[in-house]
């Protein structure tokens, strides 16, 4: 029964997603709203055949504002923990390849960043790195690549000891070959299931941030910030803050799912 | 147990050096400062102020000055409290009630992520085990401002049992409490679970239940002593789960803790008391793994070996 189950779930949280990312990129073909478009006679409306998802203080279409985040909230969780994940990788298989006190080095400042929350370090970059879209985007990926950098250089420990890492170092291939074609493709599944749990927390990231108010400023907009406005008028009008954070947490949900399920898909010993 | 103490404590001193000075280059290489205004200052002025914030000394004295400040207990003047407060103050005001509401969250997460992990694990694959689990993941995946604004909505503003916002009395601790302690309890009951699960399965159980033990037993005089060691080490993550999580919680509920200090010192600039503040944390995360480190290493020798 819990194979099924898994599948089921698999499916669904990769084909919700599946969707929100179109949704995203097709976002002017679903709406026949613009995101910015005023309209102060109809400001704050409930939910309603014409504004499914009500209208905010300017009269401007939430619906349409939603998916117009989404293009902000999945972009900036992709890029960043596609980077977050590339750093890692490349630091992770550095330290686990060359060893001895260079391995010893790299991780002792991984574990330095390890043990502070990583919201706090992104915070402090922002500082110096000026809010807006570029500095997120540095922040995020500075942030994310730890987790990263101890896996992978667990796994290369590992296959490091492999036979055909020793054939391949006989018929002498060198450090970059052997980890590059000989070891990087076997710890692939690894490094994807923790790229999908790397992306819904890039993406929480960034809502936090901008919830603050130290994210993403106009014109750009996300589900964070479209939270941060709701949140203003929440007690009178909590249309505003209700859909931007569900759209959140069933976006973070999905990702959980999928995370889960990949794992348990390409690691036999964890399925019961 | 000695010489394993000294050394984790010898390990958290670089830890904490280190983040002294990756603060202290972050904020000097920032552009801009605090007295950059519209209006240039006249020269002079700004001079005076520079001298007296020791801007015009080298860099490094600056930081050997910063260093033994903070050995000494002082983290200087605040820049936006100019003349009228030390972050001292601001933290020596803040502090209590971060503290408070942070061991409040967390005491709320193990009295309930425990008990909800033990009942995932005992009735695993069932019912009770999906909810809980589901329960769980909603817990890592549900925004806390969004958590904020329903508690808020139902609790104070429809049902008006419980403020929606300030610090005042025990009340007022609930909902920010129950906010910050959800992304731990889902952590606790995860780990407790997954933890637990393993210990039943482990030959001493099988042994406890081939002498007959009844279920009840087993489970709570033999299995979840073991299978609670490894919830130990969550001190640390929790730690740091708690400080991140106070941002937005304290922002939310408008508490006068170091969180929103922290977010308001960054949105003014105000270097030194984002440095003090980020210190403060820096102890204790640091302190947290350092404790996890020496309860662990005492809990279990084999820990002891390794290092």
């Amino acid at each position: 029964m819990r194979a099924t189950f898994r599948n089921k779930t698999l499916a669904i949280s990769s084909g919700f997603l599946l969707l929100v990312t179109l949704a995203a990129v097709a976002a002017p073909y679903l709406t026949s709203f613009s995101y910015e478009e005023q309209n102060i006679e109809a400001r704050l409306e409930g939910p309603s055949a014409k504004h499914p998802m009500g209208t905010d203080s300017l009269g401007r279409d939430l619906y349409s504002r939603i998916l117009y985040g989404a293009r902000a909230s999945m972009a900036v969780g992709f890029v960043t923990a596609l980077c977050a994940v590339l750093i890692g990788t490349v630091y992770g298989a550095v330290a686990g390849w060359v060893g001895g006190w260079v391995d010893a080095f790299l991780m002792r400042v991984v574990d330095i960043f390890y043990v502070f929350p990583s919201l706090l370090i992104a915070i402090l970059l922002m500082v110096v790195l000026g809010q807006g879209i570029t500095g997120i985007l540095i922040a995020l990926a500075l942030v994310g690549w730890v987790n990263q950098a101890r896996l992978v250089r667990a796994q290369v420990l590992q296959v490091k000891e492999h036979l055909h890492v020793e054939a391949a170092r006989a018929a002498g291939a060198g450090g970059f070959r052997i980890v590059g074609r000989h070891i990087l493709p076997l710890i692939l599944g690894p490094v994807m299931v923790s790229l999908t749990f790397q992306i819904p927390t890039s993406i929480m990231a960034e809502s936090f941030l901008s919830f603050l108010g130290l994210g993403l400023q106009p014109p750009y907009s996300s589900w964070g910030t479209l939270a941060a406005e709701g949140f203003r008028g929440m007690r009178s009008y909590p249309h505003l803050i209700i859909f931007p954070g569900v759209a959140l947490f069933l976006t973070m949900l999905a990702f959980q799912f999928l995370g889960d399920g990949l794992r348990d898909l390409l690691d036999p010993t964890t399925r019961s | 147990m000695l010489t394993y103490a000294l050394k984790r404590l010898a390990l958290a001193v670089p830890t904490m050096l280190a983040l002294m000075l990756i603060t202290f280059v972050v904020m000097k290489a920032v552009p801009g400062g605090p007295f950059d205004d519209e209006k240039a200052l006249p020269p002079d002025v700004k001079a005076a102020i520079e001298k007296s914030y020791h801007f015009d000394e080298p860099v490094l004295r600056q930081f050997a000055r910063y260093v033994s400040g903070a050995l000494s207990g002082d983290l200087g003047p605040s820049y936006r409290y100019a003349g009228s407060r030390t972050v001292n103050e601001v933290i020596a005001e803040s502090f209590p009630v971060s503290a408070q509401l942070g061991l409040v969250a967390l005491a709320f997460a193990m009295s309930a992520g425990i008990p909800l992990g033990v009942l995932a694990a005992r009735h695993r694959g069932g019912a009770l085990d999906f909810s809980a689990m589901f329960l769980a993941i909603a817990g890592v995946s549900l925004p806390s401002y969004l958590v904020a604004s329903v508690l808020i909505l139902v609790f104070s503003l429809w049902l008006g049992w419980l403020p929606p916002a300030l610090w005042e009395d025990w009340r007022s601790m609930v909902l920010p409490a129950v906010t910050l302690g959800l992304r731990p309890l889902a952590m606790v009951a995860r780990l407790t679970r997954a933890s637990l699960l393993e210990t039943l399965h482990s030959d001493y159980v099988r042994t406890a239940e081939a002498k007959g033990l009844g279920a009840r037993s087993i489970l709570f005089k033999h299995a979840l002593k073991n299978a609670l060691i490894p919830v130990v080490t969550l001190l640390g993550p929790l730690v740091a789960a708690t400080v991140a999580g106070s941002f937005v919680v304290e922002m939310i509920f408008a508490i006068p803790g170091m969180g929103k200090h922290f977010v308001s010192a960054v949105i003014d600039r105000d270097y030194t008391l984002i440095m003090g503040l980020t210190l403060v944390y820096g102890v204790l995360v640091i302190g947290a793994n350092l404790a996890v480190d020496l309860v662990y290493g005492w809990i279990d020798p084999r820990m002891r070996a390794q290092t």
